[in-house]
């Protein structure tokens, strides 16, 4: 009787195992091609594009923040109550786009799941370069950077040391520790395929990939150790990379301010950079299959798969978004509701309607559909949208809550001024610089990682149906 | 003692690859004797090859280590800085929580790090036998064998399927 449903039931992928990635393998040279010919040239437009990027990281975010050194932090809209504005949102959101990495590599890795064999380098990648342009913005905030050694543990001339029951202590150990540990996890799976690309180039690309190969020849025990290191890694990265957006978080929880002082906040944070982390994933993803030509590698399988991650990180957001808006609500403090009024009808309110119908909204009405799940264009608008709704969030937290405070004769108004608008852009031309020059440096696909997916996945008959067998390789 | 020869056979499949390397026990080399050159990693299970067990000594001492700094930055410094507040303990245990915590995965992180570079010997610039062939779906598989032997082990090489038997040249990679 099943025999005789209509095909229509059946889902495309058990039609047709092309549409797989695993189950569509390729020789391995056939492979390393699709993935080196776009590394080994760079045509004018890539040139045109690094130009501009490179121009706008000269005079938005250099030239803004030279000139904020030399006049002084006055040029901020830092008022009196708010001192903390639009450099520490934004090192909060860098900060939440850091752990698509992690998320997308160490977890699904952890737990098997084979769709993310294509797309871990390039998200890993994601988060080194966020953390880069989230460790700028201590420095830029502290307005007088040159005394940045003060927080430097050594003996000095005060006679102290770092506060090291600071939680601002804490947030530069944990993203200290957070960025030397993902650009290792980073590197380690990268060797082999950096080795690929040795044998492959001549001249200064021979010599730099044979350098940052290290020697590597793919030996039994080269590959015994790789795979040890990257599991312990995999596996100490996840509490990183969950400690360091619940540190980020206690950066507001821990003080005595009204919409901060809360028990939900760690998890909250971590939700959100995971829900926004996944997003801008998708969201490099689609530029890099499109610009790159690696359709062969990213398939509409993939995307399907993170944008059903999204939908329940947009689910599992809203859910902490409204646990701490609830209890808030329900507790009755004459200034809690006025900071609830202030999100709803005050000057922050667009913010906040956008907030919700880019994280919520948008989410929930679209990413149910299995059609838009795979359809780029629309994947792109609905992952940028979350990106800008969680980056109103961390506006809406940092100076919208501190515009309202416990002492009603202490209310103020923020407006962030140029020079923090033009940094905050400039970092964001920062990290597509990084990327779109690392892309033509490092491997984007893990090439290796694939063809030992591929080696593991098959199809077998079951009575009258054919089904993808997965074996355990180890 | 007798001379000693490397030589590499290529090979297009693993299965043939584990024929080879069992037959290749059977003229008398010893497992350090072969290694395997793969651009896949192929598993030893797979290869038939027994399976290194180590225990992650270095990742515990690293992060050992980081637990130590983490120990002298948390309570070292406040002992030797002290700021006294009324009231309060100079030292405390759940603020020491988080760097101790931080500061240990560092060091289990950088330890294991180091373990990869020091057991693999990284970095070598030095001439090494390899083909850059195993990026081409090819498995080499490498032999030190006595001179005396030396056609056998070809011979065994060739009639388990290897594209090609030579004996390689140390090269700089």
């Amino acid at each position: 009787m099943l025999a005789e449903l209509p095909r229509k039931f059946a889902w495309p992928h058990e039609d047709n195992p092309q549409e797989r990635l695993l189950l569509d393998p390729l020789p391995q040279e056939d492979m390393n091609r699709i993935m080196l010919r776009p590394m080994l040239k760079a045509g004018p437009a890539w040139w045109l594009v690094v130009a501009l990027l490179a121009s706008i990281v000269l005079v938005c975010f250099v030239g803004a923040w030279a000139y904020m050194i030399r006049w002084g932090m006055g040029l901020a809209g830092l008022r009196r109550p708010v001192f903390w504005g639009i450099f520490i949102a934004t090192m909060v959101f860098w900060i939440g786009i850091s752990h698509s990495g992690t998320f997308v590599s160490a977890i699904l890795r952890v737990f098997n799941a084979e769709y993310r064999r294509p797309i871990t380098r390039a998200a890993e990648l994601m988060t080194s370069f966020s953390l880069i342009c989230a460790g700028m913005f201590p420095f830029i905030h502290l307005g007088r950077v040159w005394t940045v050694y003060y927080m430097i543990p050594m003996p000095n001339q005060r006679q102290l040391w770092s506060n090291f029951q600071s939680p601002l202590m804490w947030d530069m150990l944990a993203i200290t520790t957070y960025l030397i540990g993902s650009t290792l996890y980073v590197y380690l799976p990268m060797i082999p395929d950096l080795a690929m690309a040795r044998d492959h180039t001549g001249g200064w690309r021979h010599t730099l990939y044979k350098w940052l190969s290290l020697g590597w020849r793919g030996l039994e025990y080269e590959w015994h150790y790789l795979h040890k290191a990257i599991m312990i890694f995999a596996f100490a990265i996840i509490p990183v990379m969950f400690s360091v957006h619940t540190i980020v978080s206690w950066d507001f929880a821990m003080s005595m301010h009204i919409g901060w002082h809360s028990s939900i906040f760690g998890p909250y944070f971590v939700v959100g950079a995971i829900f926004s982390g996944v997003s801008a994933v998708i969201t490099v993803l689609l530029v890099v299959r499109r610009t790159m030509r690696l359709e062969y590698f990213l398939r509409p399988e993939h995307f399907d798969a993170l944008a059903k991650l999204v939908l329940i990180f947009s689910f599992a957001w809203t859910y902490f978004f409204f646990n701490d808006y609830l209890v808030e609500w329900y507790g009755g403090d004459w200034v809690g509701h006025q900071l609830l009024l202030f999100q709803a009808r005050g000057p922050i309110a667009p913010l906040w309607y956008a907030m919700l119908f880019f994280n919520i909204v948008i989410p929930w009405l679209t990413l149910w559909n299995k059609r838009i799940r795979r359809s780029p264009i629309a994947l792109f608008l609905i992952t940028v949208g979350i990106n800008i709704g969680m980056y109103l969030e961390r506006v809406i937290i940092i100076p919208g809550f501190l515009q309202r405070n416990a002492l009603p004769f202490s209310w103020g108004e923020y407006a962030p001024q140029w020079p923090e608008v033009s940094i905050a852009l400039g970092t964001l031309a920062l990290f597509i610089l990084l990327y779109v020059v690392a892309s033509k440096f490092i491997p984007l696909i893990p090439v290796w990682e694939v063809l030992e997916g591929q080696l593991s996945h098959s199809r077998r008959r079951i009575g009258r149906t054919v089904v993808t067998s997965v074996a355990e390789l180890e | 003692m007798p001379k000693k020869i490397a030589i590499m056979g290529l090979f297009t499949d693993v299965s043939a690859t584990a024929d080879a390397l069992e037959a290749l026990r059977v003229l008398g080399l010893r497992e350090e004797d072969m290694n395997i050159i793969q651009g896949v990693p192929y598993t030893a299970k797979m290869l038939g090859r027994p399976k290194l067990h180590e225990f992650p000594w270095f990742s515990i001492l690293g992060a050992l280590a980081g637990f130590g700094v983490a120990l002298f930055l948390t309570w070292g410094t406040l002992l030797l800085y002290p700021v006294r507040v009324g009231g309060r303990p100079i030292p405390t245990i759940p603020t020491s929580i988080v760097i101790g915590y931080e500061l240990t995965m560092l060091g289990l992180l950088l330890g294991t790090f180091l373990t990869l570079i020091w057991k693999c010997g990284f970095p070598s610039t030095r001439p090494q036998y390899y083909d850059p062939l195993i990026n081409h779906s090819r498995i080499a598989l490498l032999c030190d064998c006595d001179l005396r032997i030396e056609a056998d082990v070809k011979r065994v090489m060739l009639e388990r399927g290897a594209e090609k038997v030579y004996e390689p040249e140390r090269r700089p990679l």
